[in-house]
C-alpha cells in the first residue's frame, strides 16, 4: 500500500506536467465511467441483505491506476466496474479509501487488470465564484460529450446525501447530468465533480477540486485523518435582545454556542452560551460568516474542515459570562459512533442479536429512516423524539439507544408479539446501556432470560427449557444464517 | 405494541353487552307512525373558538339534527348536534312553530345530550319514546326515523341489526364504547334520531363510515341508560376510567415469574396511571384474577351471557361513585381489593374540547396556551419541524414516562404576533415551555406570574428539547404589550378558565 502510494505521488507530478501538454479539447482519455452494483443491509431483517442495485456515475484519473470518485457512488458496493470512453471493455475496481463525511472515494483498478491509455488530470486550485466551466460526462455509445455550466454559487452546504457541511459549487447547466463524480473543466484543470444535479431547475452541486487535493493529500499521507469538525453546536445571534444579554458589544460580531459534542475537543474548552467573536484569527460575524482572503464571504465552517485538520488547535476570541476571553479548542474528526443515535448513513452491517424472536438492536438514523419519508410521523413518536432531540447527548460514555426492534412469532414469544420499537432498559435484570453490554451478558449468562422495556413494570420472560429449540426453529423458519452479530473488535 | 395503544385504552371504557334475556315485551302498543310527533327536528346555530386565535371564534354556523322526546319532558340527541351551541331550537313534525330549546346535560365522551324546552305547550300531544331494556339481536328489523338532508319533514328508513361492536366514538375522538351497526340508511341530519325495535329505542343514531356504503351506527340503549342514570343527581360525571395498563398472560414463563399457579389465569397490570381510579388501590405486576365475581381469562375476556368480552365492559356499567372488587394475585398470594370509582379529571388525556373558551396568555406578541387536541392538530400541519414531533411525544408518552412530573399542563407557544420586540422566535414555535426567568412553569398561572419578574432586565424563557432560549428585552417588551394586542385586534391579553 505504502508503495503504490510512493509511485502515485511520483506519477502524479510527472502526470501534471503531461497533462498540460495535452490537446485541451480531447478528456476522453482523464474520465471514466463508473458502473457500482451495490446492496444494502435491510434494517429491519438486519441478517440479510436487501435486493441489489446498479447506479451509474463518473471517476476522474488521478494515477496511474487511481481515480477519484464521490463516497456516495460507491456506498455498499458489491462489485464496481470501469469503462473508457469509446469501449465496451469494462474493467474491476476496488475502493482504496471512502470518506462519507467527505463524500469522497479514491478507487484503483483491481489487481491484475490494466486501464491503459488513460491520464492523470491535473487538478485546479481556482475557486472562483463564477465563471464558465466544461462539463464532461459519456453519452449512451460511451463517447465523451461537453456541455457548458454557470458557476453561480460558492458556499457551505451539507453534503446532498448526509449531514456533513462542505464548501459547495453551485451549478447552472444545460447538459443533462447523467451520473454523479462527473467532472467539470476550467483552464484545462478539473475544478471540480457534480455530487448531485436536479433536472428539474438544472442546478447542481459540485465539490471543488481543492477539496479533493486536501483529501488525496490525507490519504497519501497514512494514517487517514479524515476532515476536522468544530464540535459544538452553535446559532446566529442576530436578536439585539440576546447580543444585549451576552454582552456582546462589537458591531455585527459573534455567534452562539448552544452545545458541544461529546467527545470532541470543544466539549473541553468551549461551554453553551459562549459568544464566539473570533476563530482562528477570523473576524465571525453574528450569522457565522468571516472574509476569506482567497474565496471571500464563506461561513466559519470552512476554516474548521477546509483550512484545518483534526488535532490541529485553534485559537478562539470568546465572551463568557459577559467577559471577554481567549480560549484554544483542539479539532477533532466527527465519529458517528459517539453519538447516542448514530446516523449510520453509510449502512454499516448493523450488529443485532435474535433471542427467543426478540429482535434486538441499537436504534440508528439510517434505521428510522428506512420507514420511509414519513417516519417522523409513522414510526413511534418515543425514539422518533430521542433522535430529534437528544441523538448528540448521551447521557454516559457508550450509551446507546437499545431498542426490541420487533418480534418474530414463535411459540416461546407469545404474549409478546404486539412490540415494536420499544426502548429496553435492562436485560436479565441488568442495566444496559448498548448492544455490547447485551453480548457481555450473553457470555456470562448464555441465554436472554428476561427484558425489561423502559416504563414497564413488568418484564418479558423467556421460558429458558423452549429457548434453544426456539431458536433453532426461528433460524430455520424465518432464513437467519446467524443468531448473532458482534462486530469485530477492529471495526469498532 | 400494548404500552404505546396504552395511552387509549386509559380513556376507553367499554359497555358490556350483557344480553339480559327478558321473556317477552309487556310493553303498551304503539305502533312507529304514532311515535312521529316524538320525533323532532333540532336547528343549530354552533360557532366554535379558533385555536389558532384563542381570543376570538370561528365563523358560526347552522345545521339541523335530530332527537327524540323521552320521559320528564326531555329531548335526548347526541353531543355533537348541540355543541358549541349558540342558538337552538327544536321543531315537531308537522308543527310550524320552532321552540327555543336548551341544554340540560352533555356528555362528550358518550355523545349524549339531554335538551329541555321551557315553554311546555311544546310537549302537547307528544309521547315519551320509551327505551328498550335489551339490545336486539343481529338481524333484527329496525326502524330509523328522523330529519337527515334530502328533505324537511320527517324520514323513516329500515333495515336490520348487521353487527353489535366497539369503536371509537369520534365525537371525543378518545372514548371507545359499544355501538350497533345497521344497514339502514343513516345521514348527515339523522343524528340523535331513535332506532326502534318494536317500537322502542334500542339505538340512538350517531355515525357513519365514511367510504363504506350501509353502514351506519347508533348509540346503544345501554350506553344511553348510562348516561340517563348519571345525570340522576344533576351532574354529568362522565364514565370513570380504570387507568391501568395491562398485558396478556398467555406467556408460561412470565406466568411462572409472577409465581401465578398454574390453576390461575388473569392479566398483569404494569402501569397505573396517576389519574385512574385504580391508583394506590392496585399496584404493578398485580394479576387481576376476577372482576365483580367473573373470572378473568389470560387474554383479559370474562365470559358474560355466554359471550366472550373484555373485562373492562364490567367498568361500563359502572357509575362514579360505585367500586369494582378485583381478586388479585399479588406477593404470591391472594387478595380482594376494592377500587372505588372516581371521576377522571385528566388534564393530559387530549380529547376533542367542546363548549369550552381556550385559555391563553399573550406576552410581547408571543401566544402561549396549554397543550390541548387543536393544538396538536394544528401543529401536525407542520410536520417538518422537531417541536412538532415533540408534543406527539409529550402528548401520547406524558404519563408512562413521566413527563408529567414537573407540570400541571404542558404550556405551548402557538404563536407569534409579528412585531420588532419578537421577531427572531420562529425557530421555537409549538416548544414546550419548561422555565421562564428561573423558574419552572408548571401551567399558566405559573408563566403569568414569571413574566412580571424579568431577571435583570431581560426575560428568558427556556423550552423542553431545546438548547437555544427566547430571551427578551423587559422594557421594550413591556412597553411593546399594549401596542401588539391593540395592532392585532386582540380584545384581552388573557383568558384563564376560572371554574377549571
Amino acid at each position: 500500500m505504502k508503495m503504490l502510494l510512493t509511485c502515485f505521488v511520483i506519477f502524479l507530478s510527472v502526470a501534471q506536467c503531461f497533462a498540460q501538454t495535452q490537446a485541451q479539447v480531447d478528456y476522453s482519455k482523464n474520465i471514466v465511467q463508473v458502473t457500482v452494483t451495490f446492496q444494502e443491509y435491510d434494517p429491519f431483517l438486519p441478517w440479510q441483505k436487501k435486493n441489489t442495485g446498479v447506479k451509474s456515475g463518473y471517476g476522474v484519473v488521478v494515477g496511474p491506476y487511481e481515480i477519484i470518485t464521490t463516497e456516495n457512488l460507491v456506498r455498499n458496493n458489491t462489485l464496481i466496474e470501469l469503462r473508457k470512453s469509446g469501449s465496451g471493455e469494462k474493467i474491476p475496481a476496488t475502493v482504496v479509501l471512502a470518506d462519507e463525511q467527505a463524500n469522497l472515494a479514491l478507487i484503483k483498478i483491481s489487481d491484475g487488470s490494466d486501464l491503459q491509455g488513460v491520464f492523470p488530470l491535473q487538478l485546479s486550485d481556482n475557486v472562483t465564484r463564477n465563471g464558465d466551466v466544461t462539463m464532461l460526462q459519456f453519452d449512451e455509445t460511451a463517447q465523451i460529450q461537453h456541455g457548458k455550466a454557470q458557476v453561480v454559487q460558492l458556499s457551505m452546504k451539507p453534503l446532498p446525501y448526509a449531514p456533513y457541511p462542505t464548501l459547495t459549487f453551485t451549478i447552472l447547466t444545460d447538459l443533462n447530468i447523467n451520473g454523479e463524480g462527473s467532472a467539470a473543466i476550467r483552464d484545462g484543470k478539473l475544478s471540480g465533480i457534480v455530487m448531485s444535479y436536479d433536472r428539474s431547475t438544472r442546478t447542481g452541486s459540485m465539490m471543488p477540486a481543492i477539496t479533493i487535493k486536501h483529501f488525496l493529500a490525507d490519504v497519501m499521507q497514512p494514517p487517514y485523518k479524515g476532515f476536522a469538525s468544530a464540535g459544538f453546536v452553535w446559532t446566529f445571534l442576530v436578536d439585539p435582545a440576546k447580543r444585549k444579554y451576552f454582552n456582546v458589544n462589537s458591531h455585527n460580531k459573534g455567534i452562539l454556542v448552544l452545545d458541544t459534542m461529546p467527545g470532541s475537543g470543544a466539549s473541553e474548552t468551549l461551554q453553551s452560551n459562549d459568544v464566539i467573536l473570533e476563530w482562528d484569527g477570523y473576524s465571525i460575524d453574528n450569522l457565522g460568516f468571516y472574509e476569506d482572503p482567497d474565496f471571500g464571504r464563506l461561513s466559519f465552517i470552512y476554516l474548521v474542515m477546509g483550512r484545518r485538520s483534526p488535532g490541529d488547535v485553534i485559537p478562539a476570541k470568546i465572551i463568557r459570562n459577559g467577559k471577554q476571553t481567549e480560549v484554544t479548542v483542539k479539532l477533532t474528526r466527527r465519529i458517528d459512533r459517539d453519538a447516542l443515535v448514530p446516523e449510520n448513513i453509510t449502512h454499516q452491517r448493523d450488529e443485532y442479536i435474535v433471542e427467543g424472536g426478540f429482535i434486538i438492536r441499537e436504534l440508528t438514523g439510517a434505521y428510522l429512516s428506512s420507514y420511509g419519508q414519513d417516519w417522523r410521523r409513522n414510526v413511534d413518536p418515543r425514539i422518533v423524539n430521542i433522535y430529534l432531540t437528544k441523538k448528540n447527548h448521551p447521557d454516559k460514555n457508550d450509551e446507546k439507544v437499545l431498542i426490541l426492534a420487533g418480534v418474530l412469532p414463535n411459540p416461546i414469544n407469545i404474549g409478546y408479539q404486539q412490540f415494536r420499537d420499544d426502548v429496553i432498559t435492562k436485560i436479565n435484570g441488568k442495566p444496559v446501556n448498548n448492544i455490547t453490554d447485551v453480548f457481555n451478558i450473553l457470555k456470562k449468562d448464555g441465554s436472554i432470560q428476561r427484558v425489561t422495556i423502559k416504563s414497564m413494570d413488568v418484564d418479558l420472560i423467556l421460558d429458558q427449557t423452549m429457548l434453544t429449540d426456539a431458536n433453532d426453529e426461528l433460524a430455520g423458519l424465518y432464513r437467519i444464517p446467524n443468531l448473532r452479530y458482534q462486530r469485530p473488535l477492529s471495526q469498532q | 405494541m400494548m404500552h404505546r395503544s396504552m395511552p387509549k385504552f386509559l380513556f376507553i371504557s367499554i359497555v358490556c353487552s350483557i344480553i339480559v334475556t327478558c321473556g317477552f315485551c309487556q310493553c303498551a302498543f304503539s305502533n312507529e307512525t304514532s311515535l312521529r310527533e316524538s320525533v323532532v327536528k333540532i336547528y343549530i346555530t354552533g360557532q366554535r373558538p379558533d385555536y389558532s386565535m384563542p381570543w376570538q371564534s370561528g365563523q358560526p354556523g347552522s345545521g339541523s339534527g335530530s332527537g327524540f322526546i323521552i320521559e320528564k319532558r326531555r329531548i335526548i340527541t347526541n353531543a355533537h348536534v348541540v355543541s358549541d351551541v349558540r342558538f337552538l331550537q327544536v321543531q315537531k313534525d308537522g308543527d310550524a312553530q320552532r321552540y327555543p330549546a336548551k341544554v340540560a346535560f352533555i356528555g362528550h365522551d358518550c355523545d349524549l345530550a339531554v335538551l329541555t324546552v321551557e315553554d311546555e305547550t311544546f310537549f302537547e300531544g307528544t309521547r315519551p319514546i320509551k327505551f328498550s331494556d335489551r339490545l336486539p339481536d343481529l338481524n333484527n328489523e329496525v326502524t330509523v326515523l328522523g330529519y337527515p338532508t334530502g328533505g324537511s319533514r320527517l324520514s323513516l328508513t329500515k333495515g336490520v341489526v348487521s353487527r353489535i361492536d366497539y369503536s371509537v366514538y369520534s365525537h371525543s375522538g378518545a372514548d371507545q364504547h359499544l355501538v350497533l351497526q345497521v344497514d339502514a340508511a343513516i345521514n348527515p341530519g339523522n343524528s340523535g334520531g331513535p332506532i326502534l325495535f318494536n317500537s322502542k329505542v334500542v339505538a340512538l343514531a350517531f355515525q357513519g363510515l365514511m367510504f363504506a356504503d350501509n353502514i351506519g351506527y347508533g348509540i346503544p340503549v345501554s350506553v344511553i341508560k348510562h348516561f340517563l342514570d348519571d345525570i340522576a343527581d344533576g351532574k354529568y360525571d362522565g364514565y370513570p376510567e380504570l387507568g391501568a395498563s395491562y398485558i396478556e398472560t398467555t406467556n408460561p414463563a412470565l406466568c411462572r415469574d409472577l409465581g401465578l399457579p398454574p390453576n390461575k389465569t388473569g392479566i398483569v397490570l404494569y402501569y397505573l396511571d396517576p389519574f385512574g381510579s385504580a391508583t394506590g388501590y392496585l399496584h404493578p405486576r398485580d394479576v387481576l384474577l376476577s372482576i365483580d365475581g367473573y373470572k378473568i381469562e389470560s387474554d383479559g375476556t370474562v365470559t358474560l351471557g355466554g359471550n366472550n368480552v373484555l373485562f373492562a365492559e364490567l367498568l361500563e356499567r359502572k357509575q362514579c361513585g360505585e367500586s369494582i372488587v378485583f381478586k388479585v394475585w399479588r406477593a404470591n398470594s391472594e387478595v380482594e381489593v376494592k377500587v372505588p370509582l372516581r371521576i377522571s379529571n385528566d388534564p393530559f388525556a387530549y380529547r376533542n374540547v367542546y363548549d369550552k373558551l381556550p385559555e391563553y396568555y399573550i406576552f410581547a406578541g408571543l401566544v402561549f396556551s396549554p397543550l390541548n387536541r387543536e393544538c396538536l392538530r394544528a401543529a401536525a400541519r407542520h410536520s417538518g419541524e422537531n417541536n412538532v414531533h415533540q408534543l406527539t411525544y409529550f402528548s401520547q408518552y406524558a404519563k408512562i414516562d413521566n413527563l408529567i412530573k414537573n407540570s400541571d399542563e404542558f404550556i405551548v407557544l402557538i404563536k407569534q404576533l409579528p412585531h420588532p420586540v419578537n421577531t427572531y422566535i420562529q425557530s421555537f414555535l409549538y416548544g414546550i415551555v419548561t422555565e421562564v426567568n428561573a423558574v419552572h412553569i408548571r401551567n399558566l398561572a405559573d408563566l403569568k406570574k414569571a413574566m412580571s419578574k424579568p431577571l435583570n432586565g431581560f426575560h428568558v424563557i427556556r423550552f423542553a428539547g431545546m438548547d437555544d432560549s427566547i430571551i427578551l428585552d423587559a422594557a421594550i417588551a413591556e412597553k411593546s404589550n399594549e401596542i401588539i394586542l391593540s395592532r392585532y385586534g386582540v380584545p384581552s391579553q388573557e383568558f384563564f378558565d376560572k371554574k377549571q
